[in-house]
């Protein structure tokens, strides 16, 4: 009787499956958001937003005046390194930053 | 025929303290007295900035990265505070270089120049906790704290004309 080996499907498939689960699962992403302050210039935190995400003006007008209006906004998401980044230079730019992952 | 500085002035009413040319620099018109005082306050915040997140002052410069997740923003700031203290150190720099010189600068020194200005602006807010509603024109002169108010007022003015030339408006 030949060896013969074990149908794909029998073997690989449970470990193919559990490799998915681990490294292919999207993870939540984490967000980025700038708080008002009643410091900060209004053309100044635009400016930023311009500067550092490369946002059109009336986008980063439209995202500074959801901060002003609604007292944060989303500024950006990504991988928490991502983020991570986003929140540092934002700080140096004196912005009130945090970051959070998506609930 | 001398120069009785009103040109100066009209100019400066015209073109705003910062101009940003067609070669895409900038200029910065002010005064000696008003780039001797600058350069003092940006000394007076390094100063500061030598104490670091400890001072309450400085709370709005070092701000909380994880405001929900106290552990994540421990391990953040071990890592990130200094970087921050010298990427400030070096805008810092920066400003000293354009405050000293009349020359035409670039925009990624307008930039750090800016960048300045608002930190100052975040210092000086907190010592005088200024909040959305405060107006500053209507601060008393016998206001135990309206040279800090006038410094105030006078920073966001400048701070507006370089955003504005760095925006191209």
């Amino acid at each position: 009787m030949p060896v013969t080996t074990p149908p794909f499907s029998q073997v690989a498939q449970p470990d193919l499956a559990e490799q998915v689960d681990e490294s292919v699962e999207p993870q939540k992403p984490w967000l980025v958001l700038v708080w008002n302050d009643p410091i900060n210039l209004m053309s100044y935190v635009s400016l930023i937003f311009q500067k550092l995400f490369g946002y059109s003006k009336e986008k980063a007008d439209a995202l500074m005046m959801d901060v002003h209006e609604k007292g944060r906004a989303v500024v950006s998401s990504g991988t928490r390194e991502r983020a991570e980044l986003d929140v540092f230079r934002l700080h140096e730019h004196g912005l009130w930053a945090t970051m959070e992952q998506e609930s | 025929m001398g120069n009785d500085g009103t040109g100066i002035m009209r100019r400066r009413r015209e073109e705003g303290p910062v101009h940003r040319s067609v070669d895409g620099t900038f200029s910065i018109n002010l005064e000696d007295h008003e780039r001797h005082a600058l350069l003092n306050f940006v000394d007076q915040l390094q100063a500061l900035l030598a104490d670091g997140p400890k001072n309450e002052d400085l709370t709005r410069l070092f701000p909380v990265a994880y405001n929900a997740n106290p552990d994540l923003n421990a391990e953040y700031q071990k890592y990130m505070a200094d970087e921050l203290a010298q990427s400030r150190a070096a805008s810092i720099e920066t400003v000293r270089t354009v405050l000293s010189s009349d020359s035409p600068i670039s925009e990624q020194q307008a930039m750090a120049f800016a960048s300045v200005l608002n930190s100052l602006r975040l210092v000086l807010g907190s010592v005088l906790d200024v909040s959305e509603s405060d107006d500053f024109d209507q601060i008393e002169e016998d206001d135990p704290q309206f040279d800090q108010w006038q410094l105030y007022g006078y920073l966001g003015w400048l701070l507006e004309w370089t955003v504005s030339a760095i925006s191209g408006e």
